[in-house]
């Protein structure tokens, strides 16, 4: 067993090798298997959805993909990953500007300059009149768009997005849905998103994969949870869930996921 | 107060009763105050009470103007060991605080040793440091040290151990270092918390001054290093001269020192580190 983490800074030159190599992994927690037989290979300019059931190990899979858990079993190699955790975990007495700033002040960069790159991705994320705010007096939505920014500031090349956009409402998330593809489409980038929305997945993966349970639940002494092909998407990411698959997509998806928890 | 037909609060209303509640917040503790001034007047009064075993709130008062001078001299002492006291009991107490937050096996070894020194009685301790230290300042500012610093420690290692399983999530994803979690994000964060112990420190070193003080350490201060008497040594003083009047006033300045320093530490609390939530809390409607 290994696990491999490349040391941040420095963006690597973009080069063939994947962003992410995940084999024959499996987390057990307290002895509880949680996932196992995880296969998962993520290269530069790619982007994979996960989706399956609350409760099934998603979660446990980004964190193990974020080295924040070992693998029992398998190897995991990996670039630097900057994790978006799905309860945002932001400071919550600190301002939305401080807040996004954190992984440049660790970073060593000076508060000033930190805080005024931080401004410009909470501009680009639709909060430019909230930078100064703190972030406990911010709604759900605005709070994971402050989680977003700094997730983004950290210039890690993989992103790896817990239920990243699912406080924010329609209009606002259809924004951002548009940036975060054109983030991702920059070269060299790659990320793996966790989410319950179908319609999410089919719009911004190049690939969709199913997470299941065969027992079902999440109680101890189950099966662990498996990571299996969902059904293949036509056209590119942005496009609408029309030109990737419609309806049939979406019933083949629910399938998977019915058929299998 | 008005309502409006649905039942919420109109703007004007709402406004009153903020009013309402503010003169009621200020109009609570003086009555309070006032009856309880009342009836130990009445009781001195009334029952002919020896003025040495129980002065009426005339007589402090009376004792207050009177020994102004002797009083006000010795509020200076104690008000500068306290602080003094305070300063230090912060600056060891968050030390204390972060080497057990950093460390379980500190926190296991010290622990015991932090919580078996508060059970050591103050009076014992005194003459003790006096001892130790000889007269002079520091026997004084030690034993406030000693009396402060627990609950700053105890109160600021749990705020710094109270940072959310989330943001724990990004600082370890961040690669954060664990000085730099504590300069960026774990000492802001406890700060209420800190305040909070300051607050009981504040109180807890009053006490501590008193016992320094009457513990027969000369209070030889910073400012004066000829004078000798903090309220502590007044109390003390006045007891075998049977003005037990004058004993009681410096026992309503020590009162009024803690409530004030009490205070500034509430108010600066909530400047540095406001409440959550700027909206009140949702009142239930009554029609």
């Amino acid at each position: 067993m290994s696990v491999s983490r490349d040391t941040p800074p420095a963006a690597p030159p973009i080069s063939p090798t994947p962003l992410l190599v995940c084999r024959g992994a499996a987390v057990t927690l307290g002895g509880t298997p949680i996932v196992a037989g995880i296969d998962l290979t993520v290269s530069a300019g790619e982007t994979v959805a996960i989706v399956g059931r609350s409760g099934c190990g998603k979660t446990t899979l980004l964190h193990l993909l974020a080295g924040l858990l070992a693998p029992s079993i398998g190897t995991v190699e990996a670039h630097p990953a900057a994790l978006m955790p799905q309860r945002d975990g932001l400071m919550p007495w600190a301002s939305a500007r401080d807040n996004a700033a954190l992984p440049l002040r660790l970073a060593g960069m000076p508060r000033r300059e930190a805080r005024a790159l931080a401004d410009g991705q909470l501009g680009a994320l639709g909060l430019a009149g909230a930078t100064h705010r703190r972030v406990a007096l911010l709604s759900g939505g605005m709070r994971q768009r402050v989680a977003l920014a700094r997730t983004l500031l950290t210039g890690r090349r993989l992103l790896l997005l817990d239920e990243p956009l699912a406080a924010v409402d329609a209009l606002t998330r259809s924004e951002l849905h548009g940036l975060l593809l054109a983030h991702l489409a920059r070269d060299g980038h790659g990320a793996v998103i966790v989410t319950h929305d179908l319609d999410e997945a089919a719009l911004l993966a190049d690939r969709i994969l199913v997470m299941t349970r065969p027992e079902g639940g999440t109680d101890e002494g189950a099966e662990p949870a498996t990571l299996s092909a969902g059904p293949a998407l036509a056209g590119r990411p942005g496009e609408r869930l029309d030109h990737r698959g419609g309806d049939a997509l979406r019933e083949r998806l629910l399938a998977t996921l019915g058929a299998n928890t | 107060m008005s309502r409006t037909h649905d039942g919420l609060d109109s703007p004007v209303s709402r406004r009153n009763t903020r009013a309402d509640s503010r003169i009621l917040r200020t109009i609570g503790p003086v009555l309070v105050l006032a009856i309880l001034l009342g009836a130990w007047q009445a009781l001195a009064r009334l029952r002919h009470i020896d003025q040495i075993v129980l002065p009426a709130p005339t007589d402090v008062a009376r004792s207050l103007w009177n020994d102004r001078s002797l009083l006000t001299e010795a509020l200076g002492r104690t008000t500068e060991i306290v602080l003094l006291g305070v300063v230090i009991a912060a600056a060891v107490g968050l030390l204390v605080a972060v080497l057990l937050h950093w460390s379980p096996a500190a926190r296991r070894a010290l622990e015991p040793l932090l919580v078996g020194s508060q059970a050591i009685p103050i009076p014992v301790l005194a003459p003790l440091l006096v001892i130790w230290l000889g007269f002079g300042l520091a026997p004084q500012l030690v034993l406030v040290a000693i009396v402060a610093f627990f609950p700053v420690a105890v109160a600021s290692r749990d705020a710094l151990a109270g940072l959310s399983p989330e943001t724990d999530l990004v600082l370890r994803n961040l690669g954060a270092s664990r000085v730099q979690r504590l300069r960026l994000v774990e000492l802001r964060g406890a700060l209420p918390g800190i305040l909070t112990g300051l607050r009981l420190a504040v109180v807890f070193a009053v006490i501590g001054a008193v016992f320094a003080d009457s513990s027969g350490s000369t209070a030889t201060t910073v400012a004066d290093p000829t004078s000798s008497a903090g309220l502590g040594r007044v109390v003390q003083d006045a007891i075998p001269q049977l003005d037990t009047a004058r004993a009681f006033a410096a026992i309503v300045l020590l009162a009024a020192l803690a409530l004030l320093l009490f205070w500034s530490l509430g108010a600066l609390e909530r400047r540095l580190a406001p409440a959550p939530s700027p909206s009140p809390p949702l009142r239930r409607t009554s029609r």
